[in-house]
């Protein structure tokens, strides 16, 4: 895959943070609760789950922000060595990384939006 | 006149003054060289004494040093105007060319002058340029005729605007110090960064609406360590002595590079 | 001694990854934009970590309410609110910087190629994208004081 493919799909993620993100800060400060404290109480949080509008933006943004996170990581650790080996087990195990992290966050949102 | 010069130079007479080619020194200031490399000797700062007058530059100071004080001082130099690009060095922590640094102007009576970093040291202040010029020859830094030429000789010669001519002539200025890689950290992070010197090459040639082989350099740049390896620290920019404008160019490919790949899909 | 930030003057070889990644901040020109990078690294590995962390405690919601609140008990500590301020701060850095590069690379705020002559001015370094760095700075600082009043409240 050239470079440029994944610097394109990049900037649509920082994108996608930018708006969703603000949303996520919003609803945790002022957007639909009285309060911070209010925001983080497990009705409060289950609802959000289970409303179809905000648990698409969670998702949005749990993939969202785990692409761009480990892109950049992608970067660093790219910088510290080269070589095809280390740029494929680079690779590899971000997209491991990423998986579980985008695979563990769907299991809550998949669970709790279920438990109806 | 010259048989009596003679006759002074065989009595070990001193030369008039006005016959001295070096103007008289107004001050002394302290030079401390960085001296040293791999299997040759230990690496250590050695102080020269060295008197300076009005508009000496660093290199003025470096001749000085090898001439009087230590001929085994090893640098680079040529043309002593800012053209040739060899006395790349770091003065005072920054990277800048000896021939255009006036002693003068750093405002200090200890100057402290070390190797260019992210190049393999050679000796003293001379570094390894290899990686550099390897890095530059890569992006194929020629004209390529269009592809609808023949192999046959020119019938006509290549006509272009003076707006085509203004897209990169800026770039054209590049005179291969190395300061740019040499201030970039991701160079000083990644040997294989292609590094600004060779991306703004890069721009100069992608740019150019005489060249024909814009398809290939794009893909030689649009990999890994190429062209988005950049990014943005602008130091290259800070150091460039001939107002290239190294990150400049490296965006304007990014965007090249884009723009070609989003007109093909 | 001079900083060669890749390369070790005494063996000659390579220096170790981390070494040269903490090297090249303290390198010369300190320019500012050098400066917002390394702060957006920096920012972009503890976002990254804190998101990690945020997966796994929010995953608590689905083993029911007595999970979920021994979690919140625990994070309900100045020391963890400091954190919370910590992350909002930097990710109004890294976002607004970041916004700061995507500009860079895909708008003609770089500046246009022109004949250069002296004295030379980089336009790459110039006062449009300086703003929005001091910008991004300015809004960190008055994401972390919201942050606070939302926390502590006044």
């Amino acid at each position: 895959m050239r470079e440029s493919t994944l610097r394109i799909v990049n900037y649509g993620m920082m994108l996608a943070i930018l708006a969703t993100l603000a949303v996520h800060l919003a609803s945790h400060a002022f957007l639909g609760v009285p309060g911070y404290e209010v925001s983080l109480a497990y009705d409060t949080v289950v609802r959000r789950y289970r409303e179809a509008l905000s648990v698409t933006v969670l998702a949005v943004l749990l993939v969202a922000a785990t692409f761009h996170g480990l892109f950049g990581l992608r970067s660093i650790l790219l910088d510290a060595r080269s070589g095809p080996r280390w740029e494929r087990g680079v690779g590899f195990g971000l997209i491991a990384l990423g998986v579980t992290m985008v695979g563990w966050g769907l299991r809550t949102i998949l669970l709790v939006s279920a438990g109806g | 006149m010259f048989v009596e010069l003679e006759r002074l130079a065989m009595r070990r007479e001193p030369v008039p003054a006005v016959v001295r080619a070096e103007p008289r020194p107004e001050r002394t200031v302290l030079v401390r060289v960085f001296r040293g490399g791999t299997g040759v000797s230990a690496p250590r700062m050695v102080a020269y004494p060295v008197p300076v007058h009005k508009g000496m530059t660093v290199l003025d100071a470096l001749l000085w040093i090898k001439e009087h004080a230590d001929p085994t001082l090893a640098f680079r130099s040529s043309c002593r105007m800012g053209i040739c690009g060899s006395c790349g060095m770091l003065i005072r922590g920054e990277a800048r060319l000896a021939c255009e640094t006036q002693v003068a102007t750093l405002g200090t009576e200890v100057i402290e002058v070390a190797p260019l970093p992210n190049f393999p040291l050679i000796r003293d202040l001379a570094t390894d340029f290899t990686d550099f010029f390897g890095h530059h020859r890569r992006i194929r830094p020629h004209l390529h005729p269009p592809d609808d030429q023949d192999s046959g000789p020119f019938q006509e010669e290549f006509r272009q605007t003076e707006a085509e001519r203004l897209e990169y002539y800026q770039f054209t200025m590049c005179i291969m110090c190395g300061l740019c890689d040499a201030a970039c950290p991701i160079v000083a992070l990644d040997r294989e960064f292609l590094g600004p010197q060779a991306l703004t090459q890069a721009y100069r040639f992608a740019a150019d609406s005489r060249d024909g082989a814009q398809a290939d350099r794009m893909r030689i740049v649009d990999t890994v360590h190429g062209c988005w390896w950049c990014e943005l620290a602008g130091s290259c920019s800070a150091v460039c002595p001939k107002g290239v404008d190294p990150a400049l160019a490296t965006q304007l490919l990014k965007r090249e590079v884009l723009r070609r790949r989003l007109r093909r899909s | 001694m001079p900083n060669p930030v890749a390369v070790d003057p005494r063996t000659g070889r390579m220096r170790s990854a981390v070494r040269r990644e903490i090297r090249w901040v303290f390198q010369r020109p300190r320019n500012l934009e050098r400066i917002a990078l390394a702060v957006q690294r920096i920012s972009g590995v503890g976002l990254l970590a804190y998101l990690v962390f945020h997966i796994f405690v929010t995953g608590t919601v689905a083993s029911g309410r007595g999970a979920w609140e021994a979690v919140m008990g625990i994070l309900s500590n100045p020391l963890a609110h400091l954190g919370e301020l910590l992350v909002v701060a930097g990710a109004t850095f890294h976002a607004v910087n970041g916004l700061r590069v995507a500009l860079l690379e895909l708008s003609p705020l770089a500046g246009r190629a022109r004949r250069p002559d002296y004295p030379y001015v980089a336009q790459s370094l110039g006062r449009g994208q300086r703003s929005i760095l001091f910008a991004a700075v300015l809004m960190s600082g008055l994401s972390a004081l919201a942050g606070f009043v939302i926390l502590w409240g006044f």
